[in-house]
């Protein structure tokens, strides 16, 4: 990167966002390592107790629609800004995980 | 977790552990030297969710989790129990889960010091245990000497109830104790400290209890800071549930404690002085004392880490996760402990694979209650940037102010199934 481009970038980062740094270009999570973080509000592996939605086994477009709507129509309570952090690729591939689980592990 | 047991379930099982028993005399051959070991010292959200996580990793890594007592009682929820509306027995936990269905060894005893060189951990009883990777997940512990008057034994007259058990419950007896038109004082010590939304949550449902049961007392917040986590919707809160219950005196005002005495069940701050019924100090935190020790807490008294695996900054293969740690942006609460741990976790299996250690995702999700029925919560997705953890552009919220009954009733039950849920992830 030109020193020049990286300064603007840098301004844009801190005049829009004073409080957020700029991800790392590179970040590029797992799906796994991102699938694994929804376990602390829906249980490991999506298996989720009591009220919270289960994710484990669910067709992947249902719950990909689901996310998409959270996302766009900020919806869902604290679904809405957690779901700004994935592309729509990143929701894909989460779904298309709780899909593809192996029953055997449940 | 409890389901339905069906014939496929078992035929689905049989099948499993053919391919778990030929696997395991593959290994016998293939793998003997490749068998890792990691010790895990603290089964705290942190250190329980680490063990488990690093045994769905990898089978091969035999996990070992040093606990000091056999139960758990989760700061989680503990407001509940100190405001009457839960037992003790409803936020303890054992460990059989980890070892029954992950096959974490659980080692009940006190970890007094490590030998980063030798790569071992010495225990109490004199048994010493070697390790590949250490984990040392040791929550938060006092410093006393920062609040004069304060100490162990003050503690059992004006409780801090920041770790979860005994204190709890006395608490709980005080307020129960406390005559009607009595002031209930919370200090509020110098962020950072665990759970930064728990003081306000715990005076506002001291307020809850009070209303009904001794309507003509207070609660003042005696704060070193000049702001806290979700404060718009907990100050509407307070507005709506308990008007002129709760007084909040910020650091700029003279809030921060300076010196208390026992005696008197009073809290002096720059400001002057103040006499409680019940005197709640939330004392001054710091990394739990085990890290100075191993030499991994710095100045400031938390520990160094990098951002992608949690390996200390300034011991080689230790690894400092949970409250412990200088998390970057993300808070000391058991939800960043959940989640810094499954990147740990996945970092040392990639390391003891000799694979590359890849991005890491974090997600903190917290909840307060307001009232039973009235929820707020603080929610975002961090990532690792330039300059530690911080939340991803736009993915990080706080609970919407001038929400409806409805809405806030919903965000209460949330608050129970992340508490279920998050209470299943880590421990069973």
């Amino acid at each position: 990167m030109r020193p020049t481009t990286r300064f603007l970038l840098l301004c844009t980062c801190i005049f829009t966002q004073p409080f957020i740094y700029p991800a790392a270009a590179s970040a590029a999570p797992s799906t796994e390592m991102m699938a694994n973080t929804c376990a602390m509000c829906h249980g490991t592996d999506g298996k989720a107790l009591g009220k919270m939605e289960e994710l484990y086994g669910k067709p992947a477009n249902k719950i990909a629609d689901e996310l998409f709507e959270f996302k766009q129509e900020n919806k869902g309570r604290v679904m809405a800004p957690l779901m700004k952090a994935y592309t729509d690729e990143q929701i894909r591939m989460i779904a298309k995980y709780f899909e593809s689980l192996p029953p055997k592990k449940r | 977790m409890e389901r339905n047991f069906t014939r496929r379930d078992f035929l689905s099982m049989a099948a499993a552990g053919a391919v778990v028993s030929l696997g395991g005399f593959g290994r016998a051959f293939a793998q003997s030297s490749q068998d890792k070991r990691v010790v895990v010292i603290g089964g705290g959200f942190a250190g329980a969710t680490c063990a488990k996580y690093l045994r769905r990793a990898d089978p091969a890594i035999q996990v070992t989790l040093v606990e000091r007592q056999r139960n758990y009682v989760t700061p989680p929820s503990s407001n509940l129990v100190v405001t009457g509306l839960q037992p003790l027995s409803a936020i303890t936990l054992g460990y059989d889960k980890l070892h029954l269905n992950h096959g974490v060894k659980v080692v009940y005893g006190n970890a007094v010091s490590i030998d980063p060189a030798g790569r071992k951990v010495a225990l109490e009883s004199g048994e010493t245990l070697s390790y590949d990777r250490l984990v040392v997940a040791p929550g938060i512990d006092f410093k006393y000497a920062a609040l004069e008057g304060y100490s162990e034994q003050a503690a059992l007259v004006m409780p801090h109830a920041w770790k979860a058990g005994p204190q709890t419950e006395l608490l709980r007896r005080q307020l129960e104790q406390m005559p009607n038109g009595g002031t209930v004082i919370i200090t509020v010590p110098p962020a950072p400290f665990r759970c930064p939304p728990g003081p306000y949550e715990r005076a506002s449902l001291i307020a809850h209890y009070l209303k009904r049961s001794k309507p003509k007392s207070k609660v003042l917040i005696l704060d070193a800071n000049d702001g806290f986590a979700a404060q718009e919707g907990f100050m509407e809160a307070w507005q709506a549930l308990y008007p002129g219950m709760i007084e909040w005196v910020p650091g700029s005002k003279g809030g921060g404690a300076t010196k208390v005495d026992a005696r008197s069940l009073t809290v002096s701050t720059r400001a002057g002085q103040h006499r409680g019924n019940v005197v709640n100090v939330i004392p001054p935190q710091k990394a739990g004392d085990f890290v100075d020790k191993a030499g991994l807490s710095d100045e400031t008294g938390w520990c160094p880490v990098d951002a992608g695996s949690f390996e200390s900054i300034r011991q080689k293969g230790i690894h400092v996760i949970g409250d412990s740690s200088i998390a970057g942006k993300l808070p000391k609460s058991a939800a960043a402990a959940n989640s810094e741990a499954k990147v740990c976790a996945a970092a040392i299996a990639s390391l003891l694979a000799e694979r590359p250690v890849g991005d890491p995702s974090f997600v903190n999700a917290c909840y307060a209650l307001a009232s039973p029925t009235y929820g707020l919560s603080i929610a975002g997705v961090y990532g690792r940037t330039v300059g530690g953890i911080a939340p991803l552009p736009g993915a990080f919220g706080v609970s919407p102010l001038k929400q409806s009954a409805k809405y806030r009733a919903k965000e209460a039950q949330d608050a129970n199934g992340w508490y279920q849920n998050i209470v299943a992830d880590s421990f069973t």
